[in-house]
């Protein structure tokens, strides 16, 4: 186990350094730069703003310089946000994302499990019905569409909850419509997995056992079926949780949050590189960290597995 | 389990008390974009050109009626008999940290402009002064740069060509003066609260990314006690029907741009404003590419549509169908254009080769994604296939993609495009089609056009306005080198029976000094 | 014993020999008892029909061209009446709302309505020269601008209110003349119009045709690379899993939508719009999730009795896996796959504001609901006709996934 986990963390560096250069030459591939505009720039004051951001310099001594920054945890400048460092944006819209996509997923796992495990004993009776029916608007409905109904009724209509904005101006109200709206999929994917391998385990020789051997079935569930039903749950949360983490566009447009989703997808569409790398080192470094965890979660979970 | 709940219920009862609502003489905006830096020399954009207008002031500023340039900074100006040098007589004014504003001020804060380590987007606004794009382009030093502070003052601008209109250029950021003293203090940082120094109107007390600006009223300001707000609040929110909510909402005072879909029930509202703004929105021909270089092709598929519907019923925001390129303006009265002629478009499509559209390659329309540029595109489409026989197909791409397959690679046959004047003069649109022209990205290339352009560079008043008249007869009547759609408007929502101070004009600008709530 | 071979295995366990099924046969008499799955199966059935034959439909004249635009039938909402009296209908409802929105103005005559009437563009300033004189130049342009040209198209403004009332008002005059004589409108749009009036119906189904496509081309993708990458990775194990595990971190954290956007640029112009493209570019991260599911599955059951005894019974690599541990990962297999299926149909929405994927006029389910959403408050039937037509669908395939998960469960067989 300790080995396993040691060999893990060393694989880190490979991966991170292929993300890094791979990401870095990719983006430069993309047609357009951060500083075009409608209106074309003099060639001469395009080629003051390279020399600026030391974007004149051949390619691979920009990759070299950008390596040797980035192992400082110093991911230079904003192309497009002149008065802020990258690291500054990071710094204050991760918090933002974090906060938000915890109470989001937080939510998903705790429903959604509870609803998985009911659902499957309730296996084609009508609480399993409702509860799939549930789960499959859940999935099916975009969050474009999710995000501005709730918005309209709890924000419009019946003016429980700011329609927008984030802590600052309406406290934690502001959290509850941007959760909610976020956890919706993930809900929709936690019950309907675990409703799915909570069915498998039901099934399988050990329950059969543990229940032949007279132990009361709220024992059985717990102590039995839930270790086995997690499994794909928890394989699903790594990725989920990198994801959500870093931030969702639609939900942090609509509610208007600080988070560091809208920026991730502005910085793509502007071509904003160093905002573009740093939101992919981050993401890339909270997916494989999330997968590792993961990873040691099954071999507690579930004692079949074993690694070598 | 239940204790969290309790908690978070407290929790939220508490925070319930707390709402974002203005009171008294306090205005929440939203200005529909986190700005990109607030030092002036660097900015391009609306969003921040409404946030130069809180913090900065200029040598001279909007009128908020007219959008001419009124006395700012500076109090009076005049020309030499050339029209080649202007004398700007500056006022007592002082930065918000009690330093005077000089006219070594402004020389210097041109020469940071101008700066080739400086990299300003918006520098070449500033060609128009002599010596500006040789230091510009690293061809010759800051000394080459006519300027000059004739005393503490006076500020003495030389310029390329007579350009009666320079006093409305000097309104825009490019040419802002910015306080060298605390730029040399703190480097990029002096826009920060805190460190920042500014001569506007407003300063700057806070600054959230992504939630918020928020500007208090300067002291020190020349005219401080025209300034009746006391608190400025600026929301970047970009999603338009959460901002529309906001707004109906009451967390909003004023909003700038409207989500269009609604507009059926926008235009009922009693703070629903609507104005012309001096933009064009436009197709661009590429006219390299066949059939596309045929004039009469072009004006064909021009006159073949019908702008007026377009307008009534798929942009519905009250724009004006544009048959040319300039809009009209005091002085500036443009050609009448082809018109909406099916008749004459089929004759000339004959004539070009391609009766009732037969054997007409299949071409393509560019636009970058939005649901409103599609919606126009898809109506042109229909239009055409019915009243030409014409098939195209209709292209997106995100905006990087867009800009670069139009102004880059050229690789198009019609491309939409939009343009807001920078000032109020034709020339911020006619400049844009000589050959090599900042925007002539559908590669028109003509000399006689180009020819006019220059002469009248060199020519003032009545007969200035002629040669430019003359210009976009070229443009529109004989070549239709790209074909006009509408004129934009300004769709604004603001309660005026609650806020006074705010006009239409047609320039959209509208400077924070004079607002006020009733 | 966990995995029963059905094929071959003729013996029952109480060792009775019976008939051998097939697993599908099986599966399929199974499925047939489950209620929801059987309906589900009927109204999917029912889709596909529907997409297949839309074409037909069309030059059949049963549904309109989902392309045709009549602008004078712009959103209307969905009826069985005829358009003509329903265009009337709607302008007059708007003719008596503009009607009211003048009066009040006239009762309230201290608010400021949106009265923008015409401002002019301030001529320029006089210019004054260092001498003191006064130019006149710039002050006399107003002169040109009479002789000029007596028609002016420049930006003439008037109110946006009364215009449109008078509009309004001479488009039902000319509507009652043509009403009964124009067979344009006499057309039905049982599920109403958009806003370029185009049939909702029409748009619908035809939208239905491209997001079915790609829901299904890419969850088959997803599954087929998913299953194969995520079983060897967790049945070998080692090197290999780890190599291929951080293939997929590597590729879940590329910047995707400049992946896609480089991709584009790349095949140039004859892939704008091309379908080929985009379902690459959905294959191309939509097995990433569904392989690290198939790889814990996997390796939770690895070392089961069942996959021991088929080892020691010599029993090769891909047997073991396609034989013995996949059917028992079916049921998580197909409930993923089905809860691929949505994402993908909005994947297709976000690819297109990329410029990938279908182009106007054409349209998905996608991009009608993400254009219908804007408008919800004025007209709900734009956005809920897609919507709900795209979740029915979605519902249908859940449930089928369920019936089908059932009805290939290996171990479901002996409780029949």
């Amino acid at each position: 186990m300790a080995r396993f986990f040691i060999r893990r963390l060393l694989s880190l560096v490979p991966t991170m350094f292929i993300i890094v250069t791979l990401s870095f030459f990719l983006i430069r591939l993309a047609p357009g730069g951060p500083f075009a505009r409608e209106r074309d720039l003099p060639e001469a004051i395009l080629q003051n703003i390279l020399k600026r951001y030391h974007m004149d310099e051949p390619l691979p001594k920009q990759y070299l310089r950008y390596l040797g920054d980035v192992i400082r945890w110093d991911f230079g400048p904003s192309l497009r946000y002149r008065d802020r460092s990258v690291n500054e944006m990071i710094d204050t819209t991760l918090p933002v994302s974090t906060a938000l996509g915890l109470t989001a997923l937080s939510l998903a796992v705790i429903l959604g499990v509870n609803v998985g495990i009911v659902s499957a004993l309730k296996q084609n009776k009508w609480p399993d019905y409702t509860a799939m029916s549930v789960a499959v608007v859940g999935i099916s409905v975009p969050l474009f569409v999710m995000g501005p109904i709730l918005q309209m009724v709890f924000a419009i209509w019946l003016k429980w909850l700011p329609p927008g904005q984030w802590l600052s101006d309406h406290g934690l109200k502001a959290i509850i419509l941007p959760a909610v709206t976020l956890s919706f999929p993930y809900f929709a994917y936690i019950a309907r997995l675990s409703r799915a391998s909570v069915l498998e385990v039901l099934r399988s020789d050990y329950i059969r056992t543990a229940r032949a051997k007279g132990l009361k079935e709220s024992v059985v569930i717990v102590k039995h079926v839930l270790k086995g039903a997690l499994l794909p749950v928890v394989t699903y949360l790594g990725p989920a949780l990198s994801g959500i983490v870093t931030g969702s566009v639609v939900v942090e447009a609509v509610f208007v949050v600080p988070g560091l989703g809208r920026p991730f997808v502005q910085a793509a569409i502007n071509r904003d590189y160093t905002m573009i790398m740093a939101d992919v080192i981050v993401y890339s470094l909270l997916l494989i960290t999330a997968n590792l965890v993961v990873d040691l979660v099954y071999g507690l979970l579930d004692p079949r597995i074993s690694y070598k | 389990m239940k204790r969290v709940l309790l908690v978070m219920l407290a929790l939220l009862a508490v925070a319930g008390i707390v709402g974002a609502q203005s009171k008294g003489q306090e205005i929440i905006m939203n200005n529909g974009a986190e700005p990109q830096t607030l030092d002036p020399h660097h900015i391009e954009g609306v969003p921040e050109h409404r946030i130069y207008m809180a913090l900065f002031e200029g040598l001279t500023t909007h009128d908020p009626k007219t959008s001419r340039a009124v006395p700012g900074v500076a109090e009076k100006w005049t020309f030499s008999k050339d029209l080649k040098t202007v004398t700007f007589k500056l006022r007592k004014a002082v930065w918000s940290d009690g330093t005077p504003i000089t006219a070594k001020d402004f020389v210097e804060s041109w020469i940071r402009k101008l700066d080739p380590k400086e990299a300003a987007q918006y520098a070449d606004l500033l060609y128009v002064v002599e010596g500006a794009e040789a230091y510009n382009t690293g061809k010759a030093g800051p000394e080459a740069l006519k300027i000059r502070a004739v005393d503490d003052s006076t500020f003495e601008v030389k310029l390329v060509g007579p350009t009666p209109h320079f006093p409305d250029m000097v309104a825009h950021y490019a040419f802002a003066a910015v306080p060298m003293h605390a730029v040399k203090k703190h480097g990029l940082d002096w826009v920060k609260p805190g460190n920042f120094v500014g001569n506007g109107p407003f300063l700057l007390q806070e600054w959230k990314p992504q939630e918020r600006l928020v500007f208090v009223p300067n002291p020190k300001y020349w005219d401080a006690k025209t300034v009746k707000l006391q608190k400025i609040t600026l929301l970047p929110i970009d999603d338009l029907s959460t901002s529309y909510q906001m707004y109906k909402a009451g967390k909003v005072d004023w909003l700038d741009a409207v989500p269009l879909e609604l507009m059926d029930e926008i235009k009922l509202r009693k703070d629903y404003q609507n104005a012309p703004y001096y933009g064009t929105y436009y197709y661009i021909y590429n006219v390299t590419r066949k059939p596309l270089d045929d004039p009469k092709v072009r004006k064909a598929l021009s006159m073949a549509f019908d702008r007026q519907a377009l307008v009534d019923k798929v942009t519905k925001g009250g724009q004006i169908p544009a048959f040319t390129f300039v809009p009209a303006s005091a002085g500036f009265k443009p050609p009448a254009g082809l018109g909406y002629n099916i008749e004459q478009a089929k004759k000339l499509l004959a004539e070009a080769g391609y009766p009732d559209g037969k054997g007409f390659p299949t071409f393509q329309i560019l636009y970058n994604t939005s649901s409103g540029h599609q919606r126009i595109a898809a109506f042109i489409q229909e239009e055409w296939k019915r009243n030409l026989g014409i098939t195209v197909t209709l292209i997106n791409q995100e905006w990087s993609t867009y800009l670069d397959t139009r102004s880059q690679s050229h690789d198009f046959d019609i491309a939409r495009a939009g343009w807001i004047g920078d000032y109020l003069d034709p020339s911020t649109f006619s400049d844009m089609w000589i050959i090599g022209g900042t925007q002539n990205d559908g590669l028109y290339n003509s000399k006689e056009y180009t020819d006019l352009i220059f002469k009248a560079r060199t020519q003032s008043g009545a007969t200035r306005m002629k040669t430019l008249m003359q210009a976009e007869d070229v443009l529109i009547m004989k070549d239709h080198a790209i074909m006009p759609i509408y004129f934009y408007v300004t769709n604004n929502l603001i309660d005026l029976s609650k806020w006074g101070g705010w006009y239409l004009n047609p320039l959209g600008s509208h400077p924070w000094k004079y607002i006020y709530r009733k | 014993m966990a995995n029963i071979d059905t094929t071959q295995d003729a013996v029952n366990e109480f060792n009775q020999y019976v008939k051998p099924v097939s697993l599908w046969a099986d599966a399929w008499k199974r499925l047939r008892r489950n209620k929801m799955a059987v309906l589900a199966l009927w109204v999917v059935g029912f889709y596909f029909l529907l997409a297949l034959s839309a074409p037909l439909l069309q030059s059949a004249g049963i549904l309109h061209s989902y392309t045709e635009q009549i602008i004078s039938h712009q959103n209307l909402r969905p009826s069985f009446r005829p358009a003509g009296e329903l265009v009337i209908e709607s302008l007059e409802l708007r003719i008596a709302q503009l009607e009211e929105n003048l009066a009040s103005r006239e009762e309230d005559s201290n608010s400021t309505y949106n009265m923008a009437t015409g401002f002019d563009f301030a001529p320029a300033a006089e210019i004054e020269f260092d001498d003191g004189e006064v130019d006149e130049g710039e002050a006399a342009l107003e002169e040109v601008t009479e002789e000029a040209d007596d028609t002016y198209y420049g930006p003439t403004y008037s109110d946006s209110v009364v215009d449109e009332l008078e509009r309004s008002k001479a488009e039902v005059e000319a509507l009652r003349g043509s009403i009964h004589t124009d067979p344009q409108h006499s057309k039905v749009y049982i599920l109403g119009t958009d806003d370029l009036g185009r049939d909702m119906l029409a748009r619908t189904i035809y939208g239905g045709r491209i997001s079915i496509m790609i829901g299904i081309v890419g969850t088959l993708t997803a599954v087929l690379i998913g299953i194969l990458i995520g079983s060897i990775s967790g049945y070998v194990g080692g090197a290999i899993d780890n190599f291929l595990m951080r293939f997929v971190d590597i590729m879940y954290s590329l910047p995707y939508m400049l992946v896609v956007i480089i991709i584009m640029s790349m095949v140039g112009d004859k892939g704008r719009g091309s379908i080929v493209i985009l379902f690459v570019a959905i294959a191309l991260i939509s097995w990433l999730t569904i392989s690290r599911v198939v790889r814990g599955q996997i390796i939770s059951l690895k070392n089961s009795e069942f996959v021991e005894a088929a080892r020691s019974m010599g029993a090769g690599t891909p047997r073991i896996i396609f034989r013995h541990l996949l059917p028992n990962t079916l049921g998580v297999i197909i409930v993923f796959s089905t809860l691929l299926m949505p994402s993908f149909i909005m994947q297709e929405s976000f690819l297109s504001f990329l410029g990938l994927g279908v182009s106007a006029p054409q349209a998905s389910w996608g991009t009608l609901v993400s254009e219908g959403v804007r408008g919800m408050e004025l007209r709900a039937w734009q956005l809920f006709v897609p919507a709900i037509s795209m979740t029915v669908f979605l519902f249908c395939m859940n449930f089928l996934g369920d019936g089908l998960r059932d009805a290939l469960d290996p171990q479901s067989k002996n409780r029949g």
